[in-house]
């Protein structure tokens, strides 16, 4: 088949980067975390606990870390002195005139006079690697997603329930304003929560899988912000059975599992889209039982139809299974 | 095999094995530091009604008695250092149960292991005369199918005898992963896992053609083992990553060998016992790279390429186990040497040239190279009975798919803007019907925010798919014996296809208290050229959500979603004297699915109390109706099994109240109760039972398992105690 330009490209591509020489930050406007602790003291005990801070506070392992607070809501030297001058005036009971203290820090959130874009700027800055490598360009940069609107840093964790509407999956992850990563995706995609309560459904309501046991979020080169290359090389992951290769394959299985599995709830057994004998009859229509419609209480209809006796359709390995009975 | 005994022993001591993180405590954190290091949460259950059903358990283990829901703990700066220490445990000592322990030093690195049990139940109604004698071997006794030979009839009597089996599966899952730091810009990782999946399957045999179908509780023993390696490098000029990985997957039932209860003694044309090839073992490997550079402040390109290889050599069956066939060919080769290869390459080069205007083009190439030798059988043996008198080639499918595309978003304002994209898609196959098949998508998006409460996102997206010529392919059959073709059938995964997709999505902040959503979409696909097969396929999705704070403490929620699908195929019963479209017949399925749920929460009452209620309802009907398109009347009338299928439906409903009190600072407890009720109305399932000749006569010298997910109501009260420490 084609040869494809990408190595050659990912070549030039590593090449650039490595004699590219790093940045320096100018450090003369930073004032210290501590002197944020003096006014935002709830914000910053929450934001000590967590693992960022450990790393920032005391193991930074560079310049950027080093700046504590400041790393994300930039230097705070106009912002820490207009709050001062704020309360000088106060305290000599003096209306203060100055410019408020809150337009010198970057602030993050809905109500953020920054574009959702140069709010995540900050966040990249240490994050624009590993599973954010694609965030650029990616479905939910482009429509304008801001970090925070699915994490929260040193916010109160969600309220505690008595009772969870789904198992909170195990995760080292609690960064999100919702109690599990799917309520946080729900949001947009409401019609995935209605999915999941089907009769037939894999174990994500249960708490055993989340989304991102399929898909990355945060931006993916592959169709549909999926983990692998292809919605078949996803469902490997769990599936390396029907990975084959067999010596008698079905096409349509090979190309694409979606071609007859709904993969985010169905209301058919087996996350089918179709019960058989209707499923395969989309496409075998031809002599013998295929082109019979088939009593509802035939042997070809009841049970699992068509697999009660074709149960090889992921593929045989038998050379008497070209029909997928061996 | 399993039978439906659950017994559960050493529940009362498993609280005692979560006793040492406790008292890990005054050791190693110092309490003024940091209140709180952890939490165990231990309750005891009991449950009233039919639980039965396999659905209830399906991927989960609810029981009667003690059990422990989670338990956590947190060790910062271990003996004052950098280091740390979480352990984490969800439904401990359960068939779900999930470990899960990091060891780290911040920034440095970190190591995770990890520990994950998943159950699957398939149906708890199943009975089977079949024992596994040994490794993929079910027999059943000689007495019994000497008795069935001589008298089919007797089948009723012999199943009493059939031993009650749950039909599961059970997947163990240990790995464990190391990430490395050593610099901000770079990191390296290894990752190990293996999992085990046991347990029994349902699965569907056939000897003699359909004469016995013989569906046997398939055994499953896989073990894959996983490995991975990378390295990454990144700065705020870009990154690159590169990695390595590995699957093996091992399967210790290659065949399974089933006894006829119906036939004793091998005959041409009557098997007494059947084999067939399970899963083989497989690997693939891969290589991984992808890199990012940042040409300038506003743009950026991107690049991955991954190579996957898949291999898989398993030494072929014989064509049957049935020593009467006779001039049975020689195989063409021992094994298959199946050898794939998938190439995935894509570039993305996004820009933002003006501040309200961001590019977006991509290349997508995926190469899956099929290099498995196509083998020539020159006959084969069907169902271990009696040799095929045709010819079979084996084909190495492959396909490449190449996709460009682009979009262009332009920003009105913060939060509005109006996207417009395109992309093309050219799929070329091999040994399929169309060779070349070529799709062109563009689509538009507008993003609503005209107020800091309300928003709103509407897309609309047009896709024509063409294949450049539609031809069957016969290769299959390299001798003859195809299916007849009718003119017009197109499968409908090649065949052109006209898709309308629009959707909306409204995002309404009335108050500080009331928010509201609601989205609807649309999918409409057509297969205009296609006479027969699937023609048309509609999909509606609609939800609306609202969630209210009645006080700061108090809020109710409610969603509503309703979906409708349909879709229309068109068939011919066919015969060879009689391909005529008066044997035509058409089907149409419906599916409409209703969900519903509504809740209110209320916390820190009095700053001890809290309360949930919510119930939720899941609500699903189908239905297949089939039509005839003919004359009954003319001769050589087909079609008359054409009548409309009995409606299908499931009603799923949750109602859950729970209240946990604050009894100290660092304990609470908790009451809940749950109540589950599944109903399903499933023609094809409900009537199972190990024999089917009352609905079948076909099926006289046939065995099932009679596998149904019957309905259950169950009410589920559980206290517990949360402990924090």
């Amino acid at each position: 088949m084609r040869r494809s330009p990408g190595p050659v490209v990912l070549a030039l591509l590593a090449g650039v980067l490595l004699w590219v020489p790093a940045q320096c930050a100018d450090v003369s406007q930073y004032v210290g975390s501590k002197a944020c602790d003096e006014c935002h003291h709830q914000g910053y005990r929450k934001f000590a606990l967590t693992k960022m801070a450990k790393v920032f506070f005391d193991a930074p392992r560079n310049e950027l870390e080093q700046q504590g607070c400041e790393a994300c809501h930039g230097p705070a030297q106009e912002h820490v002195e207009a709050a001062r001058a704020h309360d000088r005036a106060r305290a000599s009971g003096i209306a203060y005139q100055g410019p408020p203290s809150g337009q010198f820090i970057l602030r993050f959130g809905k109500d953020s006079p920054l574009s959702a874009r140069d709010q995540n700027d900050r966040c990249l800055q240490c994050h624009e690697k590993g599973q954010r490598l694609f965030w650029q360009g990616s479905a939910h940069e482009s429509r304008g997603l801001a970090c925070v609107t699915c994490h929260q840093v040193h916010q109160d964790p969600p309220a505690a329930v008595a009772a969870a509407r789904f198992q909170q999956p195990l995760t080292g992850n609690t960064l999100f304003p919702k109690r599990t990563q799917m309520e946080v995706c729900f949001d947009c995609h409401p019609m995935r929560k209605a999915q999941l309560l089907r009769s037939s459904h894999m174990p994500v309501r249960e708490g055993l899988m989340t989304c991102a046991s399929c898909h990355n979020v945060h931006g993916s080169p592959n169709p549909k912000l999926l983990i692998a290359a292809t919605v078949n090389d996803t469902c490997y992951k769990c599936h390396p059975e029907r990975r084959g290769p067999f010596l008698w394959e079905h096409p349509p299985v090979m190309e694409n599992c979606l071609n007859c599995h709904e993969a985010h709830g169905s209301s058919r057994a087996q996350l089918l889209r179709i019960n058989p004998p209707r499923l395969c009859q989309e496409c075998h229509t031809s002599t013998g039982h295929p082109g019979t419609p088939q009593l509802a209480t035939s042997r070809y209809v009841f049970n699992r139809g068509c697999t009660n006796c074709h149960s090889q359709i992921h593929g045989s390995n038998s050379p008497s299974g070209s029909r997928f009975q061996r | 095999m399993d039978t439906r005994t659950i017994k559960k022993p050493g529940r009362l001591l498993q609280p005692v094995l979560l006793l040492p993180l406790i008292l890990l405590k005054p050791a190693l954190y110092a309490q003024d530091a940091n209140p709180s290091i952890g939490d165990v949460e231990i309750g005891l259950r009991t449950l009233a009604g039919d639980r039965s059903s396999s659905q209830f358990n399906e991927y989960r283990d609810i029981t009667p008695g003690l059990y422990i829901q989670r338990a956590s703990l947190d060790l910062e700066h271990l003996f004052q250092t950098n280091y740390f220490l979480t352990f984490q445990t969800r439904q401990s000592w359960q068939k779900d149960q999930r470990f899960l322990g990091t060891f780290g030093n911040y920034g440095k690195f970190s190591c995770t292991a990890r520990w994950e049990g998943t159950p699957h139940d398939f149906t708890n109604t199943a009975a089977t005369l079949y024992t596994m004698t040994s490794s993929g071997v079910l027999t059943i006794p000689g007495a019994t199918r000497t008795a069935l030979q001589s008298n089919p009839a007797s089948l009723p009597q012999a199943l009493a005898g059939a031993t009650p089996l749950n039909v599961a599966l059970t997947r163990k899952l240990g790995g464990g992963s190391c990430q490395f730091t050593p610099s901000a810009a770079w990191s390296f990782n290894l990752q190990y896992s293996h999992e085990a999946e046991n347990g029994y399957r349902p699965f569907g045999t056939t000897l003699n053609n359909t004469t016995n179908m013989l569906e046997v509780p398939e055994p499953v023993d896989y073990k894959t083992q996983e490995v991975q390696a990378g390295v990454e490098y990144g700065t705020r000029k870009g990154g690159f990553q590169a990695g390595y990985a590995a699957s093996l997957f091992g399967n210790e039932n290659q065949a399974l060998v089933w006894d006829n209860p119906f036939n004793a003694t091998d005959a041409a044309g009557s098997a007494s016992r059947g084999r067939l090839a399970l899963y083989p073992n497989n690997n693939a490997q891969s290589l991984n790279f992808a890199g990012a550079l940042n040409l300038s402040r506003t743009t950026r390109l991107m690049v991955s390429v991954s190579s996957d290889w898949m291999r898989q050599n398993a030494s072929f069956l014989p064509f049957t186990i049935n020593t009467a066939v006779a001039n049975v060919p020689a195989l063409p080769a021992n094994s298959l040497n199946g050898r794939k290869t998938a190439v995935a390459t894509n570039i993305t080069l996004t820009s933002h040239p003006l501040a309200r205007l961001s590019l977006t083009a991509h290349y997508r190439d995926y190469d899956y190279i099929n290099d498995t030798p196509s083998l020539f059988f020159s006959n084969y043996v069907m169902t271990d009975s009696a040799l095929a008198n045709l010819a079979r080639q084996s084909l190495p499918y492959a396909f490449n798919q190449q996709s460009i595309g682009t979009s262009a978003t332009w920003l009105l304002h913060k939060g509005e803007s109006v996207t417009v994209g395109y992309e093309f898609v050219d799929l070329s196959r091999q040994h399929r019907d169309v060779a070349d098949s070529r799709e062109h998508t563009g689509s538009v998006t507008l993003d609503l925010n005209p107020k800091k409460w309300f928003s709103m996102r509407t897309t609309y997206e047009h896709a024509q798919r063409d294949p450049q010529t539609y031809v069957a392919n016969l290769e299959l059959y390299p001798q003859g014996g195809n299916p007849a073709l009718i003119p017009g059938w197109e499968l409908y995964d090649e065949a052109e296809r006209t898709r309308t997709k629009g959707g909306t999505l409204m995002q309404v902040d009335a108050s500080d208290r009331l928010s509201f959503s609601a989205s609807y979409d649309l999918t409409q696909d057509r297969y205009n050229e296609s006479l027969y097969g699937l023609l048309g396929y509609r999909a509606l999705e609609s939800s609306a959500d609202v969630s209210y704070q009645l006080y700061n403490n108090v809020s109710l929620f409610g969603t509503y979603a309703y979906e409708r699908y349909k879709s229309d195929q068109r068939s011919r019963q066919y015969s060879a004297s009689n391909d005529t479209s008066n044997n035509d017949w058409e089907s149409y399925i419906r599916d409409a699915i209703q969900t519903l749920s509504a809740g209110a929460s209320v916390s820190r009452l009095r700053n001890k109390v809290s309360v949930d209620v919510f119930y939720s309802l899941s609500f699903a009907k189908g239905q297949i109706d089939n039509r005839i398109l003919g004359n009954p009347s003319l001769a050589g009338f087909l079609v008359t099994t054409a009548q409309d299928y009995p409606e299908t439906g499931t009603r799923y409903h949750q109602l859950t109240g729970a209240v946990r009190y604050r009894l100290s600072n660092n304990l609470s407890s908790k009451l809940q109760y749950q109540w589950e009720r599944y109903d399903r109305t499933d023609f094809q399932l409900q009537i199972m039972s190990p024999s089917m000749s009352l609905y079948d006569s076909g099926t006289k010298t046939s065995l099932f398992l009679g596998g149904d997910v019957p309905p259950y109501q169950v009410h589920i009260l559980s206290v517990s105690l949360d402990y924090r420490f």
